[in-house]
């Protein structure tokens, strides 16, 4: 099979069995398909749109073998493209109290249209009966049509031969193209323009419509209904409030909103001007923390191997995932053979509480040393290995793929030349090690030298709360000295060496702060919360992406400590990483503190 | 029609009643200007808030030209609201100016204000003939390495293009249509950003292409973009391809809407990031297609330094907006 096992595809065109062969469910996890609206924060790439398509009933259904009627919730996937609903003439309406009307008014449109039509594609052939059609007429009338258009209203009867939903679709279509009209109408008028039509809101219609359908014999009689948003970061500022709005209702208990964004929510007041907050009005999960959190122990690399080993097994592969990302084997026996020697010496002079505590701690860092400490040959570690490569990938699916794709396809192009020369087509069954590091550091590359670059021509000092030039260049110093410091202490004889996360000892200034809410925000570092040294309290905790383990010569196989420090060494860190790591080296700036709990599990 | 710019004047049937133009860092705004300066009872300049230093400089230059004839505006790149209020003074001279013509010189308009100026006039309907020219480049990029080519860089925003808001259906599917130029790093990002469920990409026709060196340039930046589109394949394996005329809108216009209409159960988006005259090929299809919605998206940088050098042709395309013939 030619084609490339890990290419991505949009969840949107995929049906039920696709999305079952390729994907491994993962909301459980992180409890989305509790009651409850939730806000799922993440990266782009980290499998949120696939967690959310896979709360739709047809996916629901093959995972649990059961009909439409006995799923524990209803799930209408909705999802929110880049100028769907944001177009540039909202901006004529924004500031007047009837934008907010026509932003509800618009939403509930697209998100009813949206809801119905989710649940038309993915209920599968289990609503076409001519019974099922009995029943949804009425309500379809009652719910959607007499409500657009007034309860005298009604609909013919070509239309009640037809399907009922593709009717209410259309329905509902045709009230959003009429709202559509009317704003480009708007586009380069200067005076104000009155919105003819009829107005729905959400407690008169899109409530209604959707806690209803539970109602229905053939649906999940009285369970919940979750309307799952994807990409809610493109609504605009308006019609976020809206949204807001709609999640301060707490009406979670018929129907919640699962809102998916990717990191750039605009933001969370109401149109009353109140904040929405977790956990009174909603539960709020960032996927992208999820090497901090309780998926760290393991969960995480199982559900990319069962990922990978699917992906395999449909391109005809029939490998293992660690027998197809090999680990270099001569470099792992080296370090095999340091755990012996380290396991050995332990009772003389050993540091842990376990012969195999200093084998787990040391052997790897100790390999990556001889290599010849900081100097240019320290790049010849090999970054390969299935474990390795999902180390890398810090907790975002999409990382992953696109390394394991851009090494199927080097792979492939080798094998098809050596084909050619040698008659018989060759297949892809392991990625090279050579090839596997080669992508790894290539990508730590891009994301070191040329995204920051990009961040940096791309930001604007006149929009200050996306981040300035200076913020980006603060930023890229940060990293810079982050990984500067990871390193002097991976090459050390500390007891712990394996650090890539530092921990706040006091309340950073409001800049230093700034920094790294950016750097969360771009990915290059992942938020968490930990115990205070004298544990009395918590603090923040950021981690380095381990993405960039290649460009600072780290292991990235774990972090079994943090590093504690002071804002002082951050503010200098901010202006001259340099410095920032002499000064660390020589005033033994911050505390390194062990914390196994977090190390990740991939036994 | 494409001719020498020294040929203008000639070709020009009557009176430049009003010249509109934008004053920008590249020295090809002034060209059109300086060979029609005699010839034109107005001028309106437009300027944009955000450009630097060479722009105010060639503003002046142009200004100079035209003397007490000359009036600037400032735009804002920001702003597409603030930007159609700007826009709107060209209506407002057209219907203060003497008898003849409006010539607008559409060589360093973005597409964004290029698209909301059409669709002013579109609106306005002024009684007069309008000549769009354009001032190709000869080089692109000449400050770097043939491999090293860039005209901008980053996208602060994808916005719809204010007054082609389109009427895309909630429950329909996304065709995007994007016009791949030379600035490859703005079409992926448009793609990444729409995920569309059936991509058609464009690529400019070797025969209707600005010159023979463009057309090898666009092809590889078209490349680069289908193995971008490849390589992602979020977008499915639904990546149709077309060719266009880079220099002849009604040629564009009718490919254009040969794409739109191989997709009538999708909503459709067009993102023109090819030249201006494509652009405007764009709006004449979309103005067939209100349905249709024109995306943008805003660069941030542009190369300022090295953008491009005129060359010495220039194109005109002349219609009417208000129904009657050219």
């Amino acid at each position: 099979m030619s084609s490339n096992p890990f290419t991505v595809s949009s969840p949107e065109m995929m049906d039920a069995a696709e999305m079952r062969r390729l994907y491994v469910p993962l909301a459980e996890n992180f409890e989305i398909e509790d009651l409850g609206h939730v806000f799922v924060h993440g990266h782009r790439g980290c499998g949120k749109s696939m967690m959310l398509r896979l709360m739709a009933p047809d996916c629901k259904a093959l995972e649990r073998n059961c009909g439409i009627a006995d799923l524990p919730y209803l799930g209408l996937y909705a999802s929110i493209k880049s100028t769907d609903l944001d177009i540039a003439e909202f901006d004529r309406i924004k500031n007047q109290f009837a934008g907010a009307v026509l932003a509800e008014h618009s939403l509930c449109l697209f998100v009813a249209s949206k809801a119905l039509q989710s649940l038309s594609d993915h209920t599968g052939s289990e609503l076409k009966s001519e019974a099922v059609r009995a029943e949804l007429w009425p309500f379809i009338q009652k719910m959607v049509l007499s409500r657009l258009s007034g309860p005298d209203v009604e609909f013919s009867e070509a239309a009640d031969s037809g399907d009922p939903l593709s009717v209410a679709i259309e329905a509902i279509d045709s009230k959003y193209s009429e709202f559509m009209d009317y704003m480009r109408q708007l586009s380069l008028l200067e005076e104000y323009l009155p919105f003819q039509g009829k107005v729905v809101g959400y407690r008169e219609f899109l409530f209604p419509l959707c806690s209803k359908l539970t109602s229905l014999s053939f649906m999940p009689r009285g369970k919940p209904v979750y309307v799952l948003l994807d990409d809610s970061d493109n609504l605009n500022a308006i019609q976020t409030q809206v949204l807001n709005t709609w999640v301060s209702y707490r009406t979670g208990a018929k129907v919640s909103f699962k809102i998916s964004t990717q990191m750039g929510y605009k933001h969370f007041r109401t149109s009353a001007n109140q904040r929405i907050e977790a956990p009174h009005d909603f539960k709020e999960v960032n996927i992208s923390t999820i090497y901090t959190g309780g998926l760290a122990k393991g969960g995480f690399p199982a559900w990319v191997e069962e990922i990978v080993t699917k992906r395999l097994q449909e391109n005809g592969i029939d490998v293992t995932a660690r027998d197809f990302f090999p680990v270099a084997k001569e470099q792992e026996d080296a370090i095999e053979k340091l755990k012996e020697d380290l396991k050995s010496k332990w009772l003389t002079e050993g540091k842990g509480f376990r012969p195999g505590d200093d084998a787990t701690r040391y052997a790897r860092p100790d390999y990556i040393k001889s290599l010849g400490g900081t100097s240019k040959q320290g790049s010849t570690y090999l970054y390969a290995g299935f474990d390795q490569l999902v180390h890398i990938s810090s907790g975002i699916i999409r990382y992953f793929l696109d390394d394991a794709a851009s090494m199927f396809a080097e792979e492939s192009k080798i094998l098809q030349a050596k084909s050619k020369n040698e008659g018989d087509p060759l297949k892809v069954l392991s990625i090279p090690p050579r090839i596997q590091n080669q992508v790894v550091r290539d990508s730590a590359d891009a994301l070191m030298i040329d995204n920051l670059d990009k961040l940096l021509s791309e930001s604007d000092n006149g929009a200050a709360e996306l981040g300035t030039k200076d913020d980006f260049k603060q930023l890229r110093n940060l990293i810079q000295a982050l990984g500067g410091v990871f390193q002097k202490i991976l090459m050390s004889d500390r007891s712990e060496r394996r650090v890539l996360s530092i921990a706040l000892s006091d309340v950073p200034p409001d800049e230093v702060m700034r920094i790294l809410k950016l750097g969360v925000r771009h990915g290059y570092l992942y938020e968490g919360t930990i115990g205070t040294k004298d544990g009395l309290a918590r603090t923040r905790l950021f981690v380095l992406t381990r993405r960039l383990a290649p460009v600072f010569k780290l292991d990235p196989t774990g972090f079994a400590g943090y590093l504690f420090v002071t804002s002082s060494l951050l503010q200098l860190a901010l202006q001259n990483p340099a410095m920032a790591v002499r000064e660390f080296e020589k005033k033994r700036l911050g505390t390194v503190i062990d914390d196994p709990q977090i190390s990740l599990d991939l036994t | 029609m494409k001719l020498a710019i020294n040929n203008l004047k000639k070709a020009l049937t009557e009176r430049v009643a009003l010249f509109v133009g934008v004053a920008s860092f590249e020295a090809r705004c002034c060209s059109i200007l300086e060979e029609l300066k005699d010839e034109c009872a107005s001028v309106l300049l437009f300027k944009n808030l955000q450009a630097g230093p060479q722009a105010e400089q060639n503003l002046q230059k142009m200004l100079l030209m035209v003397g007490d004839r000359g009036v600037s505006v400032d735009l804002n790149l920001d702003e597409p609201m603030s930007t159609a209020k700007s826009l709107s003074a060209v209506v407002d001279a057209i219907e203060k100016m003497p008898p003849g013509l409006v010539f607008v010189d559409i060589t360093t308009f973005t597409h964004e204000q290029l698209l909301i100026l059409f669709r002013i006039l579109e609106q306005a309907k002024p009684a007069r003939k309008i000549v769009f020219g354009y001032t190709g480049a000869e080089r692109y990029s000449v400050n770097t390495a043939p491999a090293d080519v860039w005209l901008s860089k980053g996208v602060s925003q994808v916005r719809s293009v204010l007054g082609f808001p389109g009427n895309l259906l909630p429950s329909k599917r996304l065709h995007l249509i994007v016009l791949v130029g030379f600035e490859h790093e703005r079409a992926k990002l448009v793609i990444e950003r729409f995920e569309p469920s059936v991509l058609t990409l464009g690529v400019g026709e070797k025969n209707q292409s600005v010159s023979d060196d463009h057309f090898q340039t666009n092809c590889r930046f078209y490349d680069d973009v289908r193995r971008f589109v490849d390589r992602r394949t979020s977008v499915g394996a639904d990546v149709n391809s077309f060719e266009f005329s880079c220099v002849d809108p009604v040629a564009t216009k009718k490919s254009v809407i040969e794409e739109i209409g191989r997709f009538p159960q999708h909503n459709t988006v067009v993102c023109p990031l090819n030249t201006k005259l494509s652009t405007l090929g764009v709006a004449l299809a979309v103005a067939e297609n209100p349905a249709v919605q024109i995306c943008y998206s805003r660069a941030i940088e542009y190369n300022e330094i090295g953008y491009s050098t005129a060359s010495e042709q220039v194109t005109l395309f002349d219609m009417r907006f208000d129904g009657e013939r050219a």
